[in-house]
């Protein structure tokens, strides 16, 4: 099980490590009580400043996810995929409610907004039925 | 008439370490390059013709181990004078002789590896893209547990049995507490070496030649421990009978780089992805 960074990209690097572990955590790769690579591992294989990795780890400690237990390393927490979830709900329900306050800025009604959402979902569903 | 058996393993040594390691190793100058930045090497092709064109390292470690044979060669048949002292037996003056030429060699050599890689960070910028494996590296996936708890009770026992003779006062002198002081040394340096193996940053022998050049690694670090176990043995011989077990023990040092030049030289690189290029070429997009 592989992580890619991309040090080009507009998404800073730590962010990209916590998304990708999340991602394995809400898909079932990694599961509950697996351990991680150590934070000096996974900086040495991407090259990366250790602090980086650390800020990621911490991130990832915070929500939840992720579970530091001293010298025997970081594991994944026990109820980790459900907290990822949350997250991820959390998040979706706030780029929503930004993007309905915008849209309400812009002046569209309630139909309109409907309208458009329902539009986008269906442009987007044929993308989600692909297995 | 014995010291053909010197000469045999001195020439075994060099034709490995300076013909056939320099010969193996020069296909993964491409796959050093490639491993960096595999884009910047296809965008370079000028560079992947001048490098495979190049052959000076080679001839010139080519050279250098026709040099050193020969010279062996010389002093054996008393051909030329010897270089060291002349009432030395011919064992210690081949001995110095081979030891003299691997040493200038490995430096040659340790100066043309750093100019390489200062080359390489230089005009390589390292790839955007860097990925890493989410899997903890533990000594335990390479080692088994019993070959460890084996190394460990066994440099253990073996500075406690030197502790134990000069406590008792069987031995003593600065000679014997300098060699004990030198073996705990070595066994802390050994230690240190393989604890540091596992742990290490992947480089690109890692992604050449896969998970096996680790475990070889490992496995060689391991196996590095016993190393002090030998000397401390050839130095208490040394201290109790009085026997000269100096040439011995050289020619047995020189026996194991052998050993781990020919381990060296039978790693393989990983299978490329099906329908790709064998060596480098699998590791740069067309």
């Amino acid at each position: 099980m592989e992580i890619t960074v991309l040090t080009s990209s507009p998404e800073p690097v730590y962010e990209q490590i916590v998304r990708q572990i999340q991602d394995r955590v809400a898909s079932g790769e990694l599961k509950p009580g697996t351990a991680l690579p150590t934070v000096r591992q996974l900086a040495g294989d991407l090259r990366l400043n250790r602090n980086t990795v650390a800020r990621a780890y911490k991130q990832l400690e915070d929500r939840g996810v992720i579970l530091t237990a001293g010298r025997k390393g970081t594991f994944v927490r026990d109820n980790a995929s459900r907290e990822v979830e949350r997250i991820k709900s959390n998040r979706a329900e706030r780029s929503v409610r930004h993007l309905v306050a915008a849209l309400r800025g812009d002046g569209l009604s309630r139909a309109e907004i409907e309208t458009l959402f329902n539009d986008a979902l269906r442009i987007a569903q044929p993308k989600e039925t692909v297995p | 008439m014995s010291e053909w058996i010197d000469l045999a393993i001195y020439v075994t040594f060099i034709v490995l370490i300076f013909v056939l390691l320099p010969r193996h190793g020069r296909q993964f100058t491409l796959v050093m390059i490639a491993d960096r930045n595999s884009e910047w090497l296809a965008r370079n092709r000028d560079v992947v013709a001048r490098l495979e064109r190049s052959r000076w390292f080679l001839n010139a470690c080519y050279l250098w181990a026709a040099i050193s044979i020969a010279a062996l060669l010389g002093v054996t048949l008393e051909l030329i004078a010897p270089p060291f002292e002349a009432a030395a037996p011919k064992w210690e003056v081949l001995k110095d002789l081979n030891s003299t030429f691997a040493i200038v060699g490995f430096l040659g050599w340790g100066v043309c590896s750093l100019l390489w890689f200062r080359w390489l960070r230089t005009y390589v910028p390292p790839a955007e893209t860097r990925r890493a494996t989410l899997k903890p590296r533990l000594v335990s996936d390479y080692l088994a547990l019993p070959w460890r708890i084996a190394v460990e009770a066994l440099t253990l026992l073996h500075l406690g049995v030197w502790a134990a003779i000069g406590a008792l006062g069987s031995a003593g002198g600065a000679k014997f507490w300098g060699g004990l002081a030198f073996l705990v040394g070595l066994s802390a340096f050994f230690a240190v070496y393989a604890y540091l193996v596992p742990r290490r940053r992947p480089g690109y022998l890692d992604r050449v030649f896969g998970e096996t050049y680790r475990r070889s690694e490992i496995r060689i670090a391991c196996f590095m421990r016993v190393w002090p176990v030998v000397a401390g043995a050839i130095v208490m011989t040394d201290l109790t009978t009085g026997a000269d077990l100096r040439r011995a023990a050289q020619l047995l040092v020189v026996s194991f780089v052998c050993v781990l030049a020919l381990m060296v030289l039978r790693l393989r690189p990983v299978a490329p992805a099906s329908g790709a290029t064998p060596g480098y070429g699998a590791f740069v997009p067309r």
